[in-house]
């Protein structure tokens, strides 16, 4: 009889890292499913959306191969409940499991394992390899500025493209929503696929960010492109990604490149004003005023039915006097993702994208946000 | 635990020419009305000696005075009428602040959750009118009721100097042989129409298949079946001197009924550039824009559409008005044309990267300038030729 054997914890750390990508679309019943399939001592959990899909690798101890097809939040569910120990799961009649953990025996409804859509191929051999936590910390500093709703121009996509960096190969991910952008560059061997750049839904990539939380620190990663689809190797895990067809923005062209008013800001202390000047900012527009003069930021908010609050900081800054509005939450996000203890804010006038990025000693820097002002 | 929800209706008794009676006593108890000033005017109110010579709002000041000769016309005063109505105003939003002002003479109140602070409904109803006697020396009749609707009958019911309250479960034996036309929103031709389908009262009303009523009324036939059973959760929007305008909108009467595409097309863009130029005016974007179409046979309808970004020119509101348009088949011919844009902001608009906005609003400035100086139409787009 069809059979396998395995470590509780194992099961359910493959079954937590697959759950959000199941169940999303309820149209197609089986795609709330998770697919097993045991062989070779190993098991492998599939889960699919259609746009993103993801394979985990456990160890088991297999007595005879066989496929399943079960609810993933129902399997999830009872996996969670079990005590720790081994689990036992047999393939029975009309696509049904049969669970059993010690005392407790659980019979699940499956559907026909053959229906459930497959993965996209891919040869591991055409994998290139970058350091785990650099694209991880690409990915952070970059998805919170896509945009969750589709549009036009699919700027709910998160674009990766080849980029030279200092003449040597690098990556580049670039996110915007239309109102402010993030970009950054890493040094990385080149990529295959991406020398025009693709574009990756931003659900998709927060899932690969998801497993990158959990892998070993020093992993790499392996990633591939074809012509549709982009994939992730990250430990046992591996990550598909439906690739978004179409346009993105020509975003190198509003990269500002003439903004002269140069302000070099302390961070944690400008986040903090931030923050408390925005708790007086309308809860829709979150607009905040910043004046700019001679080594001084005054901050501003009003709300209609509140009141007003002000508060002033000192910075580095020798232009002339400035004002422009911004949404607080959009320069608070940029904040979030610098990591240097200054931060260069550049600005031309009242009207035109402003650029904020971590202050580094060597010249033009690797990371970037560009916020355009709100008219207040 | 929460009160039932208590609406109040109040409605102030012959209103305009209750104000001159009480600055005029010498005309107390005769036949008089308020008129217009120009000579082909009409009654605009009148008291209630007046009426049982069939002399009401709306008929002509030469037709009045030939039902009754005698009949005293005091000149309307309109800025007097809004001071004194104001004043009534401030006197309801003491006893609950959310009052909807449905014209200069008659207001909504909720009272739902000021009924915790004072005792009972009946208890309101007499504070108002004696505070409004006492104040304004005039007389109003108050609706209480669930909901709006009724609150309104109530009110309409018992004039002049009235009080009545509807309870929940005398609804049904209220409505059971009420005349149809009796509710506020059934006008004479809804009423015959009604009529020609054997519907007479508002019981029969309720009692009348939705299907029917949906299939010879369209969407308002929901409306019209709970009207007849008594239902209404129109919600009441308090009214503040400072509030901001909700939406903006025109609507045109076409010069014919027609579905010659063009020719709407055109009236589209005309009515959309309308309502750009009055939002630029005003300082305001808007983010809904609302398509209302009515056909010749009167039946009316609206579709609405949330855009992702706000704006306030005139061939955005087009693009999306005409969507909107396009979206809908269109039986019969049509008659009017109306284009709303509302969930209005004024200035604080966040400027978008890509979409080079900034030019496109200095040329909108430019044209408004144009217009403004030169009128109307002066220039607009080639396309609205």
């Amino acid at each position: 009889m069809s059979f396998f054997e395995i470590q509780k914890s194992d099961l359910l750390k493959g079954l937590s890292l697959i759950q959000g990508i199941t169940g999303r679309r309820t149209t197609l019943p089986i795609l709330s499913h998770i697919f097993m399939e045991w062989k070779e001592n190993t098991l492998f959990l599939i889960a699919t959306d259609l746009e993103t899909g993801m394979r985990e690798k456990i160890k088991a101890e297999v007595h005879e191969e066989g496929k399943a097809s079960v609810s993933a939040k129902k399997l999830y569910e009872i996996v969670r409940e079990l005590p720790e120990g081994r689990i036992q799961i047999r393939k029975k009649e009309n696509h049904w499991i049969n669970l059993t953990c010690e005392k407790s025996i659980f019979n699940l409804v499956g559907l026909d394992p053959e229906e459930f859509p497959s993965l996209p191929s891919f040869q591991e051999k055409l994998f290139s390899f970058i350091p785990g936590q650099t694209l991880k910390e690409m990915i952070d500093k970059t998805v919170f500025a896509a945009s969750s709703e589709e549009s036009r121009y699919h700027i709910h996509g998160i674009l990766f493209i080849q980029q030279k960096i200092y003449g040597r190969e690098g990556l580049r991910l670039v996110a915007t929503d239309g109102h402010r952008l993030s970009l950054i560059d890493r040094e990385c061997s080149p990529i295959k696929g991406i020398e025009k750049g693709v574009l990756l839904p931003k659900k998709g990539v927060l899932e690969i960010k998801k497993v990158l939380g959990e892998i070993e620190e020093d992993k790499e990663v392996g990633i591939y492109f074809n012509q549709t689809h982009g994939f992730f190797q990250m430990g046992s895990s591996i990550v598909v990604l439906r690739l978004i067809e179409g346009e993105y923005p020509d975003y190198e062209q509003v990269i500002p490149k003439d903004n002269d008013k140069i302000i070099k800001i302390e961070k944690e202390g400008f986040y903090g004003c931030l923050r408390r000047i925005a708790t007086m900012a309308s809860e829709r527009l979150e607009g905040i005023k910043l004046s700019f003069q001679r080594n001084l930021l005054e901050l501003t908010s009003f709300h209609p039915d509140f009141g007003d609050a002000k508060e002033e900081l000192d910075v580095l800054y020798e232009g002339p006097p400035l004002e422009v509005g911004f949404n607080a939450r959009y320069l608070l996000e940029a904040l979030q993702v610098m990591d240097t203890p200054f931060i260069m804010m550049e600005l031309k006038d009242e009207g035109s994208p402003c650029t904020l990025r971590p202050e580094t000693s060597r010249g033009p820097s690797d990371q970037l946000c560009i916020v355009m002002p709100m008219r207040i | 635990m929460r009160n039932e929800r208590t609406i109040f209706h109040i409605d102030m008794d012959a209103f305009f020419i209750s104000v001159e009676e009480r600055d005029r006593p010498w005309i107390r108890g005769k036949p008089a009305a308020v008129c217009g000033s120009s000579s082909r005017s009409v009654i605009t109110s009148a008291n209630y000696q007046a009426r049982p010579f069939g002399i009401h709002a709306g008929m002509s000041v030469k037709e009045a005075k030939r039902r009754c000769p005698s009949l005293i016309l005091v000149e309307g005063d309109h800025s007097k009428y809004t001071e004194t109505a104001s004043r009534i105003f401030t006197i309801l939003k003491g006893f609950t602040p959310l009052v909807e002002v449905a014209s200069i003479d008659e207001a909504y109140l909720d009272i739902t959750d000021s009924l915790l602070l004072f005792c009972s409904p009946l208890h309101i109803a007499q504070g108002i009118k004696e505070r409004i006697r006492k104040e304004e020396g005039l007389t109003c009749s108050i609706g209480i009721a669930p909901n709006k609707m009724l609150a309104k009958l109530g009110s309409r019911l018992k004039k002049p100097d009235g009080l009545m309250v509807i309870h929940k479960e005398e609804i049904g034996e209220i409505l059971k042989d009420l005349p149809v036309e009796k509710l506020h929103g059934i006008g004479p031709k809804l009423a015959e129409s009604l009529k020609s389908l054997g519907i007479f009262t508002c019981g029969e009303l309720g009692r009348t298949p939705l299907t029917l009523l949906t299939k010879r009324f369209g969407v308002i036939g929901e409306r019209l079946k709970e009207m007849g059973l008594g239902k209404d959760e129109t919600p009441l929007i308090p009214f503040d001197q400072k509030e901001e305008a909700k939406s903006i909108g025109h609507s045109v009467t076409l010069e014919e009924d027609t579905l010659d595409p063009q020719k709407l097309k055109k009236v589209l863009f005309q009515l959309s550039e309308k309502v750009s130029r009055r939002m630029r005016k005003e300082g305001y974007y808007g983010k809904r824009v609302t398509l209302t179409v009515r056909y010749c046979d009167f039946y009316t309808l609206t579709k609405q559409k949330t855009l992702s970004e706000e704006t306030h020119s005139g061939s955005e509101i087009f693009r999306h008005s005409l969507e909107i348009f396009e979206s809908l088949s269109h039986p019969k011919p049509i008659r009017l044309l109306g284009v709303t844009v509302s969930l209005l902001r004024k200035e604080g608009v966040q400027l978008s990267l890509f979409e080079k906005k900034e030019k496109r609003e200095s040329l909108l400035k430019a044209m408004d300038r144009i217009n403004d100086r030169f009128g109307d139409w002066t220039l607009t787009w080639a396309g609205l030729y």
